[in-house]
């Protein structure tokens, strides 16, 4: 776009924010709409996986709505809608390494042994039957990944996800099976 | 839920709202009850005597150089421009740099003006004088308290975009307006006491920020609960 339309769209959204302010709904809407664009790009840049663009987005929506009485009119409204954006982003890479980070000592935990020495063998029976309690996406990422040994990348590839779905999905496969163990009193 | 639902539902949900308060209603508000915190902190520690005689000796006993009076004007400047680089933290799009980058060359030329204090003390030029122990360090935090947490309330209500950031510098705009108190309240007015028991009280403020930070940050609100992790 030239920098004389992102000047007019600039002042566009501006003035829909402050009318927005004021309680106008239908001013709001159309604003959220054209935010939507282009938050969805600022996103799209950073971001592969498209599910989660749409979260995060949905996200900076939530946030640009609570944080809608510290625009002010008289300044320009990219730098403020971009600033949340980013924001939103940030944690959504913060969360992303969390989740990673389970990952990895959950992985780790699995191959120490037991505090006593003593380790834990599991029935395959019993295992495939907890795994069977899980929801189907993570039931497969579990499986794929732990059972039949695929990396991230295969297990998304069977499952048309993408990779960090797949990390996410057996992270909480990983959880959710380790309570339904614990209730069926086969772990520690 | 896809965004259009959601627009929708924020749209629907509308509410007219009061604009945040401009940084010079911030600034002017926070001055004025950091003041009176100063003030009855200081009377309940009943050392100030509230006459204007009183006043002047206790300025005139502090003041009395021109390094220890530039090093308090660069305290309270310390404290206005990090006060104003939190809130500017805290309004998405505003640009803090410069009145952050100004609060740390200020406090630098603080300390410098304490180490020259120092110098002249070590030397001999400077005639100084011991008076009592005071419990400086803790009445730094003392005096901080009020200014701070007022900082944090005000902020709060704005959408911070940095937490950490926008904590550590109402630490430091808090601890400076602490550390300027206690100098005017100190019956302590050596160079090497103002450096050791009230600077050193201030340099606690990254530490003071990240406790801050706790309650700046503006946490994103899942949408889904299956998000939470």
């Amino acid at each position: 776009m030239a920098p004389d339309g992102e000047e007019q769209l600039q002042f566009i959204l501006g003035t829909l924010m402050q009318k927005a302010q004021e309680g106008d709904s239908v001013s709001y809407e159309k604003l959220l709409k054209e935010c939507r664009s282009l938050i969805h790009s600022f996103l799209a840049k950073r971001i592969r996986d498209s599910e989660s663009v749409e979260d995060v987005l949905q996200e900076v929506l939530v946030s640009v709505h609570r944080a809608r009485h510290t625009y002010d009119p008289s300044r320009p409204f990219f730098p403020w809608v971009y600033s949340i954006a980013r924001r939103r982003y940030i944690d959504y890479v913060r969360k992303q390494t969390r989740i990673y980070e389970n990952e990895v000592q959950d992985e780790t935990m699995t191959h120490l042994p037991a505090k006593t020495e003593k380790m834990v063998f599991l029935d395959r029976e019993i295992l495939d039957q907890a795994i069977s309690r899980l929801p189907e996406k993570q039931k497969l990422a579990v499986m794929y990944m732990k059972l039949e040994n695929l990396s991230v990348k295969e297990t998304a590839e069977k499952l048309s996800m993408s990779e960090s779905a797949v990390k996410v999905n057996a992270h909480r496969g990983y959880k959710a099976l380790r309570k339904i163990l614990e209730k069926m009193e086969y772990t520690e | 839920m896809n965004s259009d639902r959601l627009i929708h539902e924020l749209a629907g949900d509308l509410k007219p709202v009061r604009r945040s308060y401009s940084i010079w209603s911030v600034l002017v508000l926070w001055t004025v009850l950091s003041v009176v915190w100063a003030v009855l902190t200081g009377w309940m520690y009943g050392i100030f005597e509230f006459t204007e005689e009183g006043m002047i000796a206790r300025f005139s006993f502090h003041y009395d150089s021109f390094w220890s009076l530039v090093a308090a004007i660069a305290g309270v400047a310390v404290a206005f421009l990090s006060a104003a680089g939190a809130y500017m933290l805290s309004i998405p799009g505003r640009r803090s740099k410069p009145a952050r980058t100004a609060g740390i060359v200020l406090l630098v030329l603080w300390a410098l003006l304490l180490f020259y204090g120092l110098a002249l003390e070590l030397s001999g030029s400077f005639r100084s004088e011991h008076v009592a122990v005071f419990p400086c360090f803790g009445s730094v935090f003392l005096f901080a308290l009020g200014p701070s947490v007022l900082l944090i309330f005000l902020l709060r209500k704005n959408f911070v975009t940095n937490p950490l950031r926008t904590g550590i510098f109402s630490a430091l705009a808090g601890l400076a307006v602490g550390t300027v108190c206690v100098s005017v309240y100190c019956p302590d007015s050596r160079a090497s006491h103002g450096m050791v028991s009230h600077f050193t009280a201030l340099l606690a403020f990254p530490l003071l920020g990240l406790l801050f930070a706790k309650f700046l940050d503006t946490p994103s609100q899942p949408l889904h609960k299956d998000d939470e992790l």
